[in-house]
């Protein structure tokens, strides 16, 4: 764990974890791998910090989970998206879109007054 | 659809654990993927292991985050899951019911019945009977009586009272009340029930008045001025609600009393009816009225206490028992084992139940028949669903094969049902009060708290109570039984069929119902034919076109003092210290001026337009009142107190037998000349004669010493007629005998207990037409001869018939109304059940046609059946109603036991009812084409 590690701003999580899961159902250490794999080691500095989210989002039914086999032939609980969960995961990519774009243009105007 | 069930109450407690499990398992697959990887990678075992930790983070911090979430979203989801159940199941009984609309409607109006009467009469019950009296904790307060081997209730007398007050300390509060008819003269003059008490009976109750102050000890000193305290609603009705009453001084009787103070609005004092209704609505101080000393084992006392904080009323019963014990060894003579009642011992009762003593057992039995009739509702309405149950097994089989467990079939039926039951209830509870207002007024006045009978929350309880357990009764069994499916049975031969006995239970619902009913219905109308034979008696008066018009004397006027009776009688007591008790009661007259104002009275009445003719009584006929005593000594040689002959006195003028009717079967009425000097006359009725003369014709001509005042002598008289009886108390009177002696030949000298009966005057008026509208001239031509007599009663004869059988006329119209109920609950439930019965058989019907059977052949068949039950169901019955009957011969006047006409009527109607129930269905299924029925399957 390193200082320089960003911390993940709030509800990120959310939209990464469906995005994980849009390629098809992972179990929750496939979904940690991809994330950490994407955003090169930038993101999810505790991988356990997934789990309670993937829980959090199921509650919601963003997401189901059912019990399967994983590569490795071990008993392992994978996560997909549901219907609803594939609206959701269209409307943070909007919403995460307009919003990057915004602080990218606060950040790349000057600091003058007025301007 | 998730087959759910009742399985998740079994699941639940494990569930958590499964939770920490999954989530366990979830982590320890991360771990060891990372490790694995790791090590594919070159790390050794130790660093993998170690690497993969930093890289989780602290798996107990996660572990319960996550955990957290876990048991979140499995509550959300098992709440939403429920709801979910139980909305889709509500949708489908409710459009089971709307689908069936004829059924919906039959059971349910089954339940409102039950429901309803059930409400009704427990809130009579409860109102009269349970519900606390309106003070501060009621159950410590009591009602504080005497009691010996003769008497279960006995009044007390004032030595006894302050001695039993004095000599304990269990009951913190005691205070002697009297009760008392009492004339106010607010704005006309106006008879009132009153209670004279002593000032502590304001902490027995412990209500302070609204208005002004309660009584002090000051005011209990004999010498102190007499003052009063109004009800709320006699200050409203009679002082028009003036505040300025307080400290005015208001004529009771003859007297002055100050009025000191006005109670709440919601304090209510009832007694038992003693003179009048049983409303208390003036308080009067100084009980005692002059006397302190007289030690009798009865009294005019009914003291009221308020047990101590702590003592059971048990204990304070255990512990005024010891004082009582004491004074019977003092007073053997009058409290004791000499005395002529036996030992007085003290008998405490909850106030409340004392003043409902008179109804309590009419009531339970009332209580009785309702429950009767619930279980007959129960089986009933079971019958029904059942019916209902069966008729829809095709369905629950598929629900069932589709994956429905028999926890969900149970909660889905019993749901239906619930549903009825709750429209039932909201009926049910209309049709209570409606029950409760006529019952209101229906009710005989003496029926103390009746009028606060109605549907409050403890009455609104009863009847979801009887709601639940009319769901549990008619419910569990047709949801048990209806879902207890056997699946393979129906893939095997297409037929769902209910697994085990499958016909003895209906058939035993069957029997249960007939038995229940013929039960309730011949035991109901045993005791109704009982009450028809009570208010079908012959008054023996002519009752049309006559007005009783009813005064008391005032004492103070009419009855000077003339003595004591050391000083004025020759009475001889049994012993020493009766004797001495005996001697200071003061004697009075009532003399020439009584006699004068009858006849001026007489005539005045007489004089008036459409009467035609005015006699004189003591007390009316009919009115349940009179004097009423030894008439004769007892027998040489028969035990002392033994054998009492005892009869009725009525003082009356010459014309009364003419004036009312009633005839003269052997001698003569009276006539003018049987005045104060002529020679001592009697005449007596049928009864008297028979029971204590050798019959109507050795009768005439007897002499027979006649003592009016039991502390005069008494007066040899003749017996010159015999009259037919006339009704007294009511149509069952246990004792009717009566003697009548002329109004001019009463005799003058009266004891101080005795002297009000010989105040007692009545008007019998005889008009030409209905009396009613001449009541405001009767009362005038009372008033111009003497303005400040109040009028104590003024009403009909009729009327004071009618209510006099008030009382049996308002049970025969509840029991009638219970046994109504119950017979048509009976013949539905049958007819449901047995044409449901043989709907059920068509299958089997149609193969023994098929086999060759003829149509009457099954007709005879299923007939059988449906008369084999009845006859078993009203054979149950009939030996629970003649069990029933014996309890009810204790309770009942008048009930004979067997009255074979009656249950004749109701077994006849049952076997109809069955007959129908059967004939109908059994015909159409004897015309279905066999091959049919056996297709239909």
């Amino acid at each position: 764990m390193t200082d320089q590690s960003m911390t993940l701003i709030r509800g990120t999580l959310d939209l990464l974890v469906l995005k994980a899961l849009s390629a098809g159902p992972r179990h929750g250490y496939a979904v940690s791998q991809w994330i950490k794999r994407v955003t090169d080691g930038e993101l999810l500095v505790e991988e356990g910090s997934l789990y309670p989210a993937l829980h959090r989002i199921q509650g919601k039914g963003w997401i189901e989970s059912r019990w399967g086999r994983s590569d490795t032939g071990r008993r392992a609980r994978f996560y997909e998206l549901t219907t609803e969960g594939e609206k959701r995961l269209e409307r943070e990519v909007e919403m995460w879109r307009r919003y990057s774009a915004a602080i990218e243009r606060a950040v790349a105007a000057g600091g003058d007054p007025g301007s | 659809m998730t087959p759910r069930g009742f399985r998740w109450i079994f699941r639940n407690p494990f569930r958590g654990r499964r939770l920490e499990q999954e989530v366990d398992e979830e982590i320890a697959f991360h771990l060891e993927e990372k490790v694995r990887e790791l090590e594919v990678a070159g790390w050794t075992s130790g660093e993998a292991r170690a690497e993969a930790r930093r890289q989780f983070g602290s798996v107990p911090r996660w572990r319960a985050a996550t955990l957290d979430e876990s048991r979140r979203r499995d509550r959300t989801e098992r709440r939403r899951g429920g709801l979910e159940t139980m909305r889709q199941d509500l949708g489908t009984a409710f459009h089971q019911l709307v689908r069936r609309p004829g059924f919906a409607l039959l059971t349910v109006a089954v339940l409102a019945a039950g429901i309803g009467t059930s409400t009704a009469v427990w809130a009579v019950l409860d109102a009269v009977l349970f519900r606390p009296l309106p003070v501060p904790e009621p159950e410590r307060v009591v009602s504080i009586m005497g009691m010996t081997d003769r008497f279960e209730t006995l009044g007390v007398s004032p030595a006894n009272y302050l001695d039993w007050k004095a000599g304990q300390s269990a009951i913190e509060a005691m205070a002697a009340t009297r009760a008392t008819t009492v004339t106010l003269h607010a704005d006309r003059p106006e008879r009132i029930g009153a209670l004279r008490v002593e000032s502590e009976f304001f902490d027995v109750v412990g209500v302070d008045p609204r208005l002004g102050r309660r009584f002090l000890p000051e005011d209990d000193r004999p010498d102190a001025e007499s003052v009063a305290i109004l009800s709320h609603g006699l200050w409203v009705r009679a002082f028009a609600a003036d505040p300025d009453v307080l400290g005015r001084p208001v004529r009771v009787g003859n007297g002055r009393v100050t009025v000191v103070g006005v109670m709440p609005p919601d304090f209510r004092y009832l007694d038992v009816p003693v003179w009048g209704g049983p409303e208390r609505e003036l308080f009067l101080s100084d009980p005692f009225q002059g006397d302190r000393t007289s030690r009798w084992s009865g009294g005019y006392f009914w003291p009221v206490g308020r047990i101590a904080e702590g003592i059971t009323l048990e204990q304070a019963d255990a512990r005024l028992d010891a004082v009582a014990a004491r004074l019977a060894e003092a007073y053997p003579g009058i409290n004791g084992a000499a005395a002529g009642s036996g030992v007085l011992s003290v008998r405490l009762d909850p106030l409340k139940e004392s003043s409902s003593q008179n109804v309590r057992g009419d009531l339970f039995l009332v209580g009785g028949a309702a429950l009767l009739l619930l279980l007959v509702v129960g089986v009933s309405a079971a019958g029904l669903l059942l019916a209902r149950v069966m008729d829809r097994r095709r369905e629950l089989a598929v629900r069932s094969s589709l994956g429905a467990g028999r926890g969900r079939l149970v909660r889905h039926v019993m749901l239906e049902i619930g549903l009825l039951c709750a429209v039932g209830a909201a009926c049910g509870i209309a049709v209570a009060g409606g029950a409760v207002r006529t019952v209101r007024r229906l009710a005989p006045a003496e029926v103390a708290w009746l009028d606060s009978a109605g549907l409050d929350h403890r009455v609104l309880v009863g009847a979801l109570l009887v709601a639940s357990f009319l769901w549990l009764v008619a419910g569990l069994p047709p949801a048990l039984r209806g879902t207890r499916l056997d699946l393979l049975a129906w893939l095997k031969e297409g037929t769902p069929t209910i697994a085990g006995g499958r016909r003895w239970g209906r058939r035993a619902v069957i029997v249960a119902q007939m038995a229940l009913a013929c039960a309730l219905v011949s035991v109901a109308g045993i005791t109704l034919s009982a009450y028809a034979r009570l208010t079908d008696v012959d008054p023996g008066v002519e009752t049309e076109n006559a007005t009783v018009l009813q005064v008391q004397l005032p004492r103070s006027r009419y009855a000077p003092k003339m003595g004591t009776v050391g000083e004025l009688t020759e009475y001889e007591a049994e012993n020493d210290a009766w004797q001495e008790q005996m001697d200071p009661t003061p004697m009075f007259e009532v003399g020439t001026e009584a006699q004068d104002l009858v006849r001026r009275v007489s005539e005045r009445l007489g004089g008036l337009p459409g009467v035609r003719e005015v006699a004189f009584a003591n007390y009316p006929p009919l009115s349940g009142s009179g004097v009423w005593g030894t008439a004769l000594p007892e027998p040489e040689g028969a035990p002392p107190g033994e054998e009492r002959r005892t009869a009725y006195q009525k003082w009356v003028s010459p014309n009364y037998f003419d004036a009312l009717g009633i005839r003269v079967l052997r001698g003569r009425g009276f006539s003018d000349q049987d005045g104060p000097a002529a020679a001592p006359v009697l005449v007596v009725n049928e009864t008297f004669a028979e029971r204590y003369l050798d019959g109507e014709d050795a009768a005439l001509g007897t002499t027979l010493p006649i003592s009016e005042d039991p502390y005069v002598s008494p007066v040899e008289r003749t017996v010159v007629g015999v009259v037919n009886d006339v009704v007294h108390s009511g149509p069952h009177d246990p004792d009717r005998a009566a003697m009548y002696i002329p109004l001019a030949q009463r005799m003058a000298l009266w004891n101080r207990n005795q002297v009000a009966f010989a105040l007692r005057a009545t008007f019998l008026i005889r008009t030409e037409r209905e009396p009613e509208a001449s009541f405001p001239g009767f009362r005038e031509a009372l008033w111009s001869v003497d303005p400040e007599l109040a009028v104590r009663e003024l009403r009909t004869l009729d009327d004071l018939h009618r209510s006099l059988t008030a009382k049996p006329r308002f049970y025969l119209w509840l029991l009638g109304s219970f046994a109504g109920v119950a017979l048509l609950l009976a013949a539905t439930g049958t007819l449901g059940l047995l044409s449901q019965r043989v709907h059920q058989r068509t299958h089997e019907l149609g193969v023994r046609r098929a086999l060759g059977a003829s149509a009457e052949a099954v007709v005879r068949l299923i007939l059988k059946e449906g008369i084999g039950l009845t006859a078993v169901g009203v054979t149950l019955g009939l030996a629970g109603s003649w069990a029933l009957t014996r309890v009810l011969m204790s309770r009942v006047p008048g009930v004979q036991g067997w009255a074979p006409g009656v249950q004749g009527v109701v077994v006849l109607f049952l076997f109809l009812t069955a007959l129908a129930a059967t004939w109908i269905p059994a015909r159409r299924a004897g015309r279905v084409d066999p091959m049919e029925a056996v297709r239909s399957e």
